[in-house]
């Protein structure tokens, strides 16, 4: 049983060590630099047509798995799809300042938890 | 009491890892650290590559999360109650709540301890490529695991009075109604479906239930956008409040119950 | 502080099932005082095992009370006091026995410094002590169940609530058993047992209960119940039309019974002698507890 385990960690592994890594000189690195920099003064515009671009360098850099072919298809796709897109999107703004919403239904709950341990004890005595 | 409390779970982590549950997680871990032999052979760019990899490993330990919080909540406390071996333990001097408690805090401790073994894994093997090791990956999956946490308290809450495949089934039903997003409903029910009746009742369920969208924080770290700590604090809390309640009912249907 | 360990007044339970609903208690009435062992027997869905689980708080009774060495049944003070064999002895199946058995020890909250010694004792007292490593899942039905009977041993507790003793126990184990109960009296523990073995009832306890149809019957001692009065039973073989103001009762193969007050043994020896009979055994008239059952049973169920 153990030997078997060891054997198909063995297996499992090969292929990530038999090819080093070596990728990480990729052309699309200078990409995810720029992206850091600018990451604080980011709109919702902006973020999609980067992503645009970040997609269109790398169909130039020859791979095939993207956002800008998603981008490309989203004309004629499914709503769910097209939505998945656009929410992916946006989720980052969505989550801004959304923290004092947040607070408001826990207190909410928090509340309904006080009712519910009151009658605990309540009903105990 | 917390002392019983902590070997209640201790109990139940035995009996989990005797059941071999960590088998599991260790599974998916490999192939989280297997994700850069795909480099190769899907032939990505190393910037797609992180994308992809950060999407995909986060979406698999969001799924994986989500299954074992249905799976272990609704087992935990139904197996004891169908095998019986919840009799020699309520008879001895803890209340109910400390047996549900404690149960829970085992399925909370293998929740969590797996998402962190896996998004280290996830983490790990993106280093290996990108040389930059983003700690936000972990914050993002316990997120998830918070998420996952809140649903296992609610399946506890379901099993405590239904079967366990109907309190599986209304833990899905809650996963996936609670987790709609405010702009999923506008967008995809209201927008491009025009059946404003459906989202009107999407809505009016998902006020009451908890809102496992306000988890999903993913795409901050797919496109390594900073997480406010103010909203994490915000969710965390909201997570916490969650659990108790559901534990709370949870209790409430219990003590009344003939075992 | 009253002497009572269990006290059970007016105790009703109905069981809401399919069909309906399922009377299992209708006003059961119990008391055992401290320190007694006492035998708990009925025949099977007589309420048995519903009125333990009352007392343990795993069932809410309709109506009535139950107290616990003073204390309402089912709450924590009464469980702290108290050891349960569960009638079917089911115990997380991966653990093993002495692993198992120092979490319920100290569930039960005794001392860390005890614990391992206290498990120990008690899977030796009922002779596990050679598989105290072993899991759960590969004991037999009898060894579960002596299991069972080390967890209830574990805190110590002054009362031990015992829900069909010796299902399971071979003949050897149900002796030891009888031993280990007799030596936990003498520390001045209470015993409450149910069980459907009517000779280790008879040996053991000071005061039994027979339970029917949600109800008890009768309690009291073996003597109460049994009313051996001062009666002699008289096997022989011979005639029996002779003898027949004796009233003899046909016993196994070609015997013949008859029951005398013993001032009358001599008496009705010579009868049979001068009949032409063959006296075989002169003893003590016994009853046995399953006669007392059955009479019980059959009258309940005539009523
Ligand atoms: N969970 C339950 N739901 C419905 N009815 C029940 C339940 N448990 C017990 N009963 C009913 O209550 C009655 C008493 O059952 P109980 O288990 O107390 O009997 P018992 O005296 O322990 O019998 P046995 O000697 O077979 O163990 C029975 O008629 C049974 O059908
Ligand atoms: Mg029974």
């Amino acid at each position: 049983m153990r030997v078997l385990s060891l054997l198909l960690l063995v297996f499992l592994f090969g292929p990530a060590w038999a090819q080093p890594p070596s990728a990480s000189a990729s052309p699309a690195e200078h990409v995810h630099d720029e992206h850091c920099e600018h990451e604080h003064e980011l709109t919702e515009e902006e973020i999609l047509h980067r992503h645009h671009q970040h997609g269109q360098e790398e169909v130039e850099a020859g791979s095939e798995y993207t956002s800008a072919g998603l981008h490309a298809q989203v004309e004629n796709a499914p709503a769910l799809y097209k939505f998945m897109i656009r929410e992916s999107n946006s989720e980052p703004f969505r989550l801004k300042g959304q923290s004092v919403l947040v607070w408001r239904d826990t207190a909410v709950v928090c509340a309904l938890n006080l009712v519910i341990i009151f009658w605990f004890y309540r009903r105990r005595q | 009491m917390i002392l019983k409390i902590y070997y209640l779970s201790k109990l139940y982590l035995l009996e989990q890892i005797r059941r071999q549950v960590h088998l599991v997680t260790l599974f998916l871990a490999v192939i989280l650290l297997m994700l850069p032999a795909y480099v190769n052979s899907f032939s990505l760019g190393l910037s797609a590559f992180e994308r992809v990899a950060k999407d995909f490993g986060l979406t698999l330990i969001s799924f994986y999360a989500v299954a074992m919080a249905i799976f272990l909540g609704v087992t935990a406390v139904s197996s004891d109650l169908e095998r019986r071996t919840l009799y020699p333990l309520l008879a001895r001097p803890i209340p109910r709540w400390a047996y549900l408690m404690g149960k829970f805090v085992g399925v909370l401790v293998v929740l969590v301890s797996s998402v962190l073994v896996l998004s280290c894994c996830l983490m790990l093997s993106i280093a290996a490529l990108a040389k930059f090791a983003d700690g936000q990956l972990i914050v993002v999956a316990l997120c998830y695991a918070l998420e996952a946490s809140v649903l296992a308290a609610a399946c506890i809450f379901f099993s405590t009075f239904s079967s366990p495949p109907l309190a599986g089934v209304l833990g899905v039903f809650l996963y996936f109604v609670g987790g709609l997003s405010q702009s999923f409903i506008s967008f995809f029910l209201v927008e491009d479906r025009e059946s404003p009746a459906v989202a009107m009742l999407a809505r009016g369920l998902k006020m009451v239930m908890p809102h496992f969208d306000l988890f999903r924080v993913k795409n901050a770290v797919v496109y390594t956008l900073p997480l406010e700590p103010a909203y994490l604090l915000s969710i965390t809390g909201y997570a916490l409040a969650w659990m108790l309640l559901f534990v709370l009912l949870a209790e409430r249907v219990f003590a009344r119950k003939d075992l | 502080m009253s002497d009572l360990a269990l006290e059970v007044r007016e105790l009703r339970k109905t069981y809401k099932t399919v069909g309906g609903t399922q009377e299992a208690l209708r006003g059961l009435d119990l008391s055992v005082r401290k320190g007694q062992v006492y035998g708990y027997v009925g025949p099977n869905g007589a309420g048995k095992s519903t009125s333990i689980k009352i007392l343990l708080g795993l069932v809410r009774p309709d109506s009535g009370t139950a107290l616990v060495m003073g204390h309402p049944a089912g709450s924590v003070e009464a469980r702290r006091l108290l050891g349960y064999l569960p009638e079917v002895a089911v115990y997380h199946e991966f653990m093993g026995a002495e692993e198992l058995l120092v979490l319920h020890a100290a569930l039960a909250g005794v001392s860390a410094s005890d614990r391992l010694s206290r498990c120990r004792t008690a899977l030796e007292m009922v002779g596990l002590g050679s598989r105290m490593k072993s899991r759960i899942r590969e004991f037999s039905k009898g060894m579960k169940q002596r299991f069972g009977i080390a967890q209830a041993l574990v805190a110590d507790p002054p009362l031990l609530v015992l829900d069909e003793l010796t299902s399971g126990l071979d003949p050897i184990a149900q002796l030891e058993l009888k031993e280990l109960i007799l030596s936990l009296k003498e520390r001045g523990i209470t015993i409450f047992f149910s069980s459907h073995m009517m000779s280790e009832v008879e040996t053991v306890c000071d005061s039994i209960g027979i339970i029917h149809q949600g109800k008890l019957r009768a309690e009291g001692t073996l003597q109460d119940l049994l009313s051996i009065e001062n009666r002699v039973a008289i096997h022989f073989r011979g005639p029996t039309d002779e003898l027949a103001e004796l009233n003899p009762q046909p016993a196994k193969a070609g015997e013949q019974v008859i029951t005398v007050e013993q001032a009358g043994t001599d008496a009705a020896l010579d009868r049979i002698r001068q009949a032409g009979g063959s006296i075989l055994t002169v003893a003590p008239a016994k009853r046995h507890l399953e006669d007392v059952l059955h009479q019980l049973v059959t009258a309940g169920e005539a009523a």
